[in-house]
């Protein structure tokens, strides 16, 4: 949890707390006295029973599940590194303030439907070959969910995250096929400089309220939206963006 | 700590120990009642959800399984409830041709009178519902995004997906008071 998301969290507890007492009300439906309550009671023979059986098997689990996360993190290595990219260029660099952003109210496809793709397998049922670039430290934590409309054709997709558990920096890309990619979430620049980057147009955000890079583009007939924060270098960001131009 | 106290008074109640009610509401009642506000934005239709939280624990205890999360299970009622409370009372209030109780002109004093340094509530409004539910669910009552998938019934990836955006959206939308 980030510094904001705590101070959110506390202000969420603060109000919590002006919460009206209700209790007179369900005391009075369910007959249980106003001021009864149960003392906890320790060691109880209950609990020991419960505890000599849920323990073990606690321990058990989350030795399992530890063993699975190791496994998991050991066999994602990242996509690719910053190798190879030295023959991209960036002819002209314009980072464009974010200034606000505001939420857009999607309404999904009455008859579509929806499934959850690993990004190797979006990959491969689109057909790109992409060798993405990624910073040091990230890993594919987080699978798209993608909808589709009736026809089958992308209606919209959650996007791929990439993040560094320990550091909380994350990179989240979104494709989508003929069409920049429908987005929830959309931000407004304070102008529309536009980035020479190998060749192509590109307009990249950057918000440093948000500590986050943003940039949506067309290539080759697939739309694309990143989002790079918490902790994504700006000279990263660019890579991200080279590796896709390539 | 609090996980081992709302099992041991969810048994209580199974062994017929009603009064454990209330060990249950004082541990619960304001969290149960704050995700019934961020569903319902009604204060009184919060509070009317809330109690019949309580009367569900009640009534349905016996159905809870030992080992799981005791927290999530009851945020869990509390949606479903506050789910069926707004579809009844949508239905009442367009049978009766008046305004939805949820509408945005029904936020009401509770939430006018609220003191604390950042107007959270205000700023939650803002956000979709289902954001609204998540950060509630998330950071509010610590319930994991695997039990909130569960919840809401919606995939993990979606509940992570939101989230995020949530928070970046409530970012930009307390720019000013976070800079403070």
């Amino acid at each position: 949890m980030n510094k904001f998301e705590s101070k959110i969290k506390k202000s969420l507890m603060e109000t919590a707390e002006q919460t009206p007492d209700y209790w007179e009300n369900i005391s009075k439906k369910t007959k249980i006295p106003y001021n009864g309550r149960i003392i906890m009671k320790k060691s109880t023979k209950r609990n020991i029973f419960q505890l000599r059986y849920i323990l073990p098997a606690a321990c058990g689990l989350a030795l399992v599940a530890l063993l699975i996360f190791i496994n998991f993190n050991g066999n994602m290595a990242p996509i690719s590194n910053n190798e190879g990219l030295s023959n991209q260029t960036v002819e002209n660099l314009q980072i464009n303030s974010i200034l606000s952003s505001t939420s857009a109210k999607i309404m999904l496809p009455e008859n579509g439907t929806t499934e959850t793709l690993s990004y190797d397998a979006y990959l491969e049922q689109t057909g790109m070959n992409l060798d993405l670039f990624l910073p040091t430290g990230l890993i594919n934590t987080e699978d798209a969910f993608i909808y589709y409309n009736e026809d089958g054709s992308e209606f919209m997709m959650s996007g791929y995250t990439f993040s560094d558990q320990s550091t909380g920096a994350y990179l989240m890309i979104r494709f989508q096929q003929g069409t920049l990619p429908m987005t929830d979430v959309r931000y407004q620049l304070e102008n529309q400089e536009v980035s020479t980057i190998n060749g192509e147009d590109i307009v990249i955000g950057y918000s440093k309220d948000l500590d986050m890079y943003f940039s949506t583009f067309m290539y080759k007939g697939t739309g694309y939206e990143l989002n790079g924060a918490l902790g994504i270098a700006q000279d990263d960001f660019i890579s991200v963006i080279q590796s896709i131009l390539q | 700590m609090i996980t081992e106290r709302l099992e041991f008074y969810i048994q209580c109640i199974v062994a017929k120990e009603t009064v454990a009610l209330k060990n249950i509401y004082e541990l619960m009642g304001k969290e149960v009642f704050s995700y019934a506000y961020t569903i319902s934005r009604d204060r009184q239709l919060a509070e009317d959800i809330a109690q019949d939280v309580f009367i569900k624990i009640l009534s349905s205890a016996d159905s809870y399984k030992v080992g799981r999360n005791p927290k999530a299970w009851i945020m869990s009622i509390t949606h479903n409830e506050a789910v069926d409370a707004i579809r009844k009372r949508k239905h009442f209030a367009l049978s009766d041709l008046v305004e939805p109780v949820f509408s945005e002109t029904s936020i009401d004093s509770f939430e006018e009178n609220l003191t604390s340094e950042i107007h959270i509530e205000h700023y939650l409004s803002q956000l979709e519902p289902i954001q609204q539910e998540i950060i509630k669910l998330h950071l509010l009552s610590e319930i994991s995004f695997r039990e909130i998938a569960q919840i809401l019934n919606i995939t993990l990836g979606k509940v992570g997906w939101q989230y995020k955006r949530a928070v970046s959206q409530l970012q930009l939308l307390m720019k000013d008071e976070v800079m403070r």
